[in-house]
């Protein structure tokens, strides 16, 4: 913390900021030093030291509070919305934010979760870790069917930044051939259960359109750069020591310190950015220290603005000078418009008879992938929606916490519910969302958060597009279902829930034309050149995949543009 | 079998789980997580929160909020649901202990009344059945009584296959299926039901997803987000 109080009234220019830690803004710091670039990476949350304080690693099952159940009185007053997520509990809890800090308001009618980290690494100290290249069609999808604007680039732009983030954030996979889903550079594949390979089996003679392969994932099977392959603990999200999962502490943070170029300032949260109309370019940042509360000001000759999409876009909109009165780089007003999350459904689930003397050791934090199968090289004839989805798949063999619910008392019961229950293969369609200009965020001045900013009001809803999406979503698994040899299926009920794919990606997005895009295709600003954006509010469109891997290889690609320009001395 | 209060930490011993916890194998080699194993080390934990891994079980603190009568009640009717078999039972592993420690810590006002409407309707019962209080009757009369009361409160959605936590869904449940899945879950999470009931393993260090089931094999202690 060696640039506390004085530095902002100093004389000093870094080369770049990144405006946040998350799983882009570690990327850009990373590319940027090891460059040689002076960098500062500012974050709103409070730091965190990798590897030794994740509070809640490997702890033993008797440690956790209440057992684990949710502690919901808590929850209800501090984390109404965080609390909702998978991936939260009391031993994770240390890794989000308090929503009673920072809350946002809905457009009536509309319900949309929005999850957000709250240390030095964001949300990739507690992502999912499925890691996915988008396909060439991807790319074209929207020049193709004419919902929203052309991307800029196309897949053979990013491939090459695909390969170079893949190499060091440590991806294993198995490489399958498809043009469609294209293979990248994979450490080992993890093995997959019995009933798996038993699945695949079935899937490759009953329902051969399909590809069913291990999830493609950011969890180590090889060691690299200092970092240890998986042990197999299963609890991610509480973070890892061994680094064994790709996030900003394990991988690009250590990278970028090791340079001696990178200066790190947690709870430092950017109000704004700030634009100089005589030189037409970002100056600096202005910052509210959150330990002081003192308002800060740092300058450097290039912004990286990856504060996680809706926050981005929350910057953007606040940052208004006399030359942007409706928000910085926002000449075109698309800044906060066209809000995606991807139209994710738990769906149909299977329950098998197969098996049932087969079991497992080790927690493998990874589930199997059926890859897009829907309107590939043009529109299925009995599809009447457009674009695609994936399905994410986990076999589960049921414990105690399914089958607790039978009745009984007594010596029957407890002998039931200690053993395994049966196998079950759960699916999860993540389909793609277009992207719409009524799905948005703005800002609402008259109330500010902890953070002294003015609250994000969300509107975002699914569209027809989505809704007959999911109806076929629910027909293809019972068809894949039945393929796979499912005894019994539990339908998708159809009910209406939260959007909650933590997928957000939009409002600041790239385009050839800067009337109707925010950025050009170097993640730019069309507006102001030396301001970058590069997390997932560029997005032009969502794809179906899971989309971090995307905004990293965009971050890369983004930021040698960045570093060649600044070597050239023109930005 | 049977381990009482104060005990928790004989059958592991923790100081050899915290070594083992803290580092992992690679490849024949260990390798120590040195920032985990520093902030173990460092006795005051100045500056961060203890690591939950070196922290007492959670059924190891004070409480002290049932009367003597409601312990014995509470003691007994976690005791007939999940008894001492060939395997400790609930008392073994402190249920009643842990069930005293949520409705001090994290039962809100309604659940705290439900809860207690509860105990009073299975002594009711008891006493209308077998002519005294639960914690007397003999461990055949006690079976019958929950029965009957879970009979009567079974219709709820609670009870349907891989039903929803109360936890989550606070809106009407009965009391049955709060007691039910609260002495469940302190039972198989508790240090005694994840070792001797179920199977423990926190760092397998490997994945294998085809090995051997016996009929009379257990579950592994579950993991959050698995």
């Amino acid at each position: 913390m060696t640039e506390m109080m004085s530095q902002a009234s100093t004389s000093k220019t870094y080369d770049a900021i990144v405006i946040g830690s998350g799983m882009t803004g570690g990327v850009a710091a990373r590319e940027l030093t090891e460059k040689g670039m002076q960098v500062l990476m500012l974050e709103r949350g409070t730091a965190l030291n990798h590897p030794g304080e994740y509070v809640g690693e490997h702890a033993p099952n008797w440690s956790i509070p209440f057992g684990g159940l949710a502690d919901y009185q808590n929850y209800k007053k501090d984390y109404p919305v965080q609390s909702k997520s998978y991936a939260f509990d009391e031993a994770t809890k240390p890794h989000w934010i308090k929503d009673s800090d920072e809350p946002y308001l809905q457009e009536e009618g509309t319900n949309f979760e929005w999850m957000r980290g709250g240390r030095v690494g964001g949300r990739s100290l507690m992502w999912g870790r499925q890691t996915y290249r988008w396909g060439p069609h991807d790319f074209t999808a929207n020049a193709e069917d004419g919902h929203g604007v052309d991307w800029p680039i196309r897949y053979e732009d990013l491939a090459p930044w695909y390969s170079h983030v893949e190499k060091y954030i440590g991806v294993s996979g198995q490489k399958e051939g498809l043009e469609s889903f294209p293979d990248g550079e994979f450490q080992k594949p993890m093995e997959m259960y019995a009933l798996e390979k038993r699945i695949k089996r079935r899937l490759a003679r009953h329902a051969s359109d399909i590809t069913y392969t291990i999830g493609r994932s950011a969890v180590l099977t090889e060691p690299l750069e200092g970092r240890s392959p998986c042990h197999y603990c299963g609890a991610c999200p509480r973070g890892c020591s061994t680094g064994s999962y790709f996030s900003t502490q394990s991988s690009t943070l250590p990278a970028a310190m090791k340079t001696g170029n990178l200066t790190l300032r947690p709870e430092s949260a950017v109000q704004k950015i700030i634009y100089d109309s005589a030189t037409g370019k970002a100056t600096g940042v202005q910052v509210k220290d959150m330990k002081s509360g003192a308002s800060l000001v740092y300058k450097a000759r290039i912004i990286f603005l990856n504060a996680s999409t809706i926050h981005s876009a929350q910057i953007l909109l606040n940052s208004k000078s006399a030359a942007f009165p409706n928000g910085l780089a926002n000449s075109s007003g698309v800044v906060g418009r066209y809000l995606m999350d991807h139209n994710e459904h738990s769906t149909n689930l299977g329950i098998f008879f197969d098996d049932i003397d087969r079991y497992f050791s080790g927690k493998r934090p990874n589930g199997c992938y059926i890859p897009r199968f829907r309107n590939i090289g043009g529109q299925d004839e009995d599809a009447d929606f457009l674009r695609g989805y994936g399905i994410q798949c986990n076999v589960v063999r049921l414990d105690h916490r399914f089958t607790m619910h039978q009745k009984g008392i007594g010596a029957d019961y407890k002998d039931a519910i200690r053993k395994p229950g049966p196998w079950v293969f759960a699916m999860s369609a993540f389909g793609e969302c277009l992207p719409y200009q009524e799905n948005k965020i703005t800002l609402d001045e008259s109330r500010r958060d902890a953070f002294d900013m003015p609250l994000v009001k969300i509107r975002m809803e699914f569209g027809e597009n989505e809704h007959q999406m999911r109806k076929d979503v629910t027909q293809q698994a019972d068809r894949i279902l039945k393929a796979a040899g499912a005894v019994a299926i539990i339908p998708d009920d159809g009910s209406e829930k939260p959007i909650s794919a933590i997928h957000e990606m939009g409002t600041v997005r790239m385009g050839k034309d800067a009337k109707t895009s925010a950025l050009n295709g170097w993640n730019q600003s069309h507006d102001v050149p030396n301001l970058f954006v590069t997390d997932g509010a560029a997005m032009t469109s969502s794809g179906n995949v899971n989309p971090s891997l995307t905004y990293m290889a965009f971050t890369a690609r983004a930021a040698d543009y960045a570093a060649k320009l600044w070597k050239k001395g023109e930005l | 079998m049977a381990i009482g209060q104060g005990t928790a930490g004989m059958s592991f011993p923790r100081r050899d789980f915290l070594l083992a916890a803290a580092v992992t194998a690679t490849g024949g080699a260990i390798m120590y997580s040195k920032g985990l194993a520093a902030m173990l080390a460092d006795g005051d934990h100045s500056g961060h929160d203890m690591p939950m891994m070196g922290r007492p079980a959670y059924v190891d603190q004070a409480v002290e909020v049932f009367s003597t009568e409601k312990r014995a009640l509470v003691s007994a009717m976690a005791e007939t649901l999940l008894p001492q078999t060939g395997t400790p039972g609930a008392i073994d592993a402190q249920v009643p202990k842990f069930l005293e420690l949520l409705y001090d810590q994290w039962m809100a006002a309604p659940e705290k009344q439900l809860f207690d409407r509860g105990l009073a309707e299975t002594d009711r019962q008891a006493q209308a059945a077998h002519g005294k209080v639960f914690a007397d009757c003999e461990a055949a009369e006690q079976k019958v009584v929950l029965e009957k009361m879970e009979e009567e409160q079974g219709d709820h959605p609670w009870f349907n296959f891989g039903g929803t936590s109360v936890a989550d869904d606070q809106d009407d449940i009965p009391f049955m299926a709060l007691f039910k899945e609260i002495t469940v879950v302190g039972f198989f999470m508790s240090e005694v039901g994840a070792q001797q009931v179920l199977r423990y393993d926190m760092m397998p260090g490997n994945f294998d997803g085809d090995t051997s089931l016996g009929y009379d094999d257990s579950s592994w202690a579950s993991v959050p987000f698995m």
